[in-house]
């Protein structure tokens, strides 16, 4: 995949995740269940979008040093 | 040793280092205008990384971020916890883009490649954005830090004596050490910010056992902050979207991170940065979750300021101290950046007007950020609805900027006529008079400021398509 592939392909993952947490699957109105760890399901489910995000950073990072 | 002695002592170790930090930016910078406006424009990872950390987080991380989860819950996590990570994503897009851009220019600013693209009304359209939006938003981070110092340091000196002390010393540490010397104190206060707010965290977890057992004793209290949109039904999916997008634009309609990106040293610099910043940023919005979630259980508070104020009461004389510092660094780390930011712009907006006046840049730029800093002050002790307004929505304001921006970026070699800055005016106009109320915040249904963004946007990327195809054509003509 080229580099422009590359970012195409993040934008759009980094886009859906980020339209994912503002839909009634992360934050619906009122609701806190189901519990997880201990935590309610928009502070969970924000966390697991939140690293999921990360860990496309990090492949976006590992992954940009071949335009060196 | 008492809470006054704690603080003085504290406060005196940190300007020392603070101006010792600005004495070493001043000696490596050798009188030379490029470093001291640009720092030679050869950044590394570390400084590159907490400078553009402490210029990102102001005083809302130290006292917003924490009041926001107590007041408003755990939604607030998907404003910022998502949010930031996605502007880690955009700072490493942007940061490559920038590095192809610059490349083999004599880069100076932002003002320059808009003035490349758009000719001198796309400057001119820019640095009033800038100044409109960025004074009161320094105003108000100023009012803040100073009306909790003024509250709870221990001796009698009023809130508009706190504003002067902070504006003196952000003058007297960027007019000696220029860009290099604010980065290196900048770097001095991420590292400050970030120990004290989890400091604090840490005794919140201490007290409570655990972060479960501190989501039961919210639950118990108040359990709409376990859900969206909050108590005050503020967290709407429209909110969270307008926030989502203004932050993300942040490395592109903020001059001071623009400018960091452009000046760092090579490929690594740039691709470890937002990693680097991204992984400090979780860390501290969990740090931020832990303590408002316990003030939502244990300090009640009207105001973020009275909240954190209550919190460092709390505390240990030298803890206390240090968080009290962490404050000033907080209000001091974006505002200095944001000054010397305006300061470069508007002496390249005005077509490097110093030389014009035969003064030196430095001392032009010196100038510029004395006036800024007597504006603020003003601005932050005479604070109106009006001001509060601008301030708060001072970040989608200056978004409104990135469409123009991001197409002097990524758009190299080219140039458009007035049709993107006068549709950036148009949309800044509207925006402005909706915060005044002289147009509807909400139109059908939807918040102005979204609906200014996507026609920004649109009629931006229709005027970069015609062009190229215009171009393209002449090209196909030429061969």
């Amino acid at each position: 995949m080229n580099s422009k592939n590359r970012w195409i392909f993040f934008g759009v993952a980094v886009f859906i995740l980020a339209a994912v947490s503002f839909t009634p699957l992360v934050i619906p109105y009122g609701v806190t269940e189901p519990y997880f760890l201990g935590l309610p399901r928009t502070l969970w489910a924000g966390l697991g979008i939140s690293l999921s995000i990360y860990v496309l950073l990090v492949l976006a990072m590992l992954t940009s040093g071949d335009q060196r | 040793m008492n809470r006054g002695m704690a603080f003085v002592a504290v406060a005196l170790i940190y300007l020392a280092v603070l101006i010792s930090l600005a004495v070493i930016g001043n000696r490596k910078n050798k009188g030379d205008e490029y470093q001291f406006l640009l720092a030679g424009g050869s950044l590394g990872t570390i400084i590159g990384f907490l400078t553009f950390f402490a210029t990102l987080y102001s005083t809302f991380i130290l006292i917003g971020m924490p009041n926001f989860f107590r007041v408003h819950g755990v939604g607030t996590w998907i404003f910022l916890g998502v949010t930031d990570m996605a502007l880690a994503v955009f700072t490493l897009w942007l940061s490559l883009k920038l590095r192809e851009r610059i490349a083999s220019t004599d880069f100076r600013s932002i003002s320059d490649l808009l003035r490349e693209t758009f000719s001198s009304r796309g400057v001119f359209v820019y640095v009033l954005g800038l100044v409109i939006f960025l004074v009161p938003y320094i105003a108000i981070q100023i009012k803040g830090a100073s009306g909790i110092l003024a509250h709870v340091v221990p001796y009698e000196v009023p809130q508009w004596g706190w504003a002067v002390i902070i504006l003196f010393l952000m003058y007297l540490y960027s007019s000696i050490g220029g860009l290099r010397g604010i980065m290196y104190c900048d770097s001095l206060q991420g590292i400050v910010l970030f120990t004290v707010i989890w400091i604090m965290a840490f005794i919140v977890l201490d007290n409570f056992g655990g972060i479960g057992k501190l989501v039961q004793a919210v639950a118990e209290e108040e359990p709409a902050l376990l859900s969206t949109p909050g108590p005050k039904g503020l967290l709407s999916v429209q909110w969270l979207i307008a926030g989502f997008i203004s932050i993300v634009l942040l490395p592109v309609s903020q001059p001071q991170l623009t400018s960091r990106l452009s000046i760092l040293k090579g490929l690594n610099e740039r691709r470890k940065i937002p990693v680097l910043h991204a992984s400090f940023t979780f860390l501290l919005l969990i740090a931020g979750l832990i303590i408002g979630l316990y003030g939502a259980v244990a300090i009640p508070a009207k105001t973020g300021p009275e909240f954190i104020g209550k919190l460092i009461l709390e505390q240990n004389p030298v803890i206390g101290a240090v968080a009290l510092i962490g404050i000033l660094a907080a209000a001091m780390s974006t505002s200095d950046s944001q000054f010397f930011a305006l300061g470069s712009e508007i002496n390249n907006a005005l077509g490097r007007f110093s030389r014009k006046l035969k003064v030196s840049p430095i001392v032009f730029v010196k100038l510029v950020i004395l006036v800024f800093c007597i504006a603020s002050f003003v601005v932050a002790m005479k604070s109106s609805q009006g001001i509060i307004s601008l301030a708060v929505s001072g970040f989608m304001g200056t978004a409104l900027m990135a469409p123009m921006v991001l197409t002097a970026i990524l758009c190299k070699g080219r140039s458009f006529n007035s049709v993107i800055p006068v549709v950036t005016v148009i949309s800044l106009v509207v925006f402005l008079l909706s915060l005044f109320g002289l147009v509807p915040k909400m139109i059908m249904g939807l918040r102005i400021d979204l609906i200014l963004l996507a026609i920004n946007t649109l009629i931006t990327i229709l005027v970069v398509l015609i062009e190229l195809k215009k171009t393209n054509k002449a090209f196909q003509r030429m061969s």
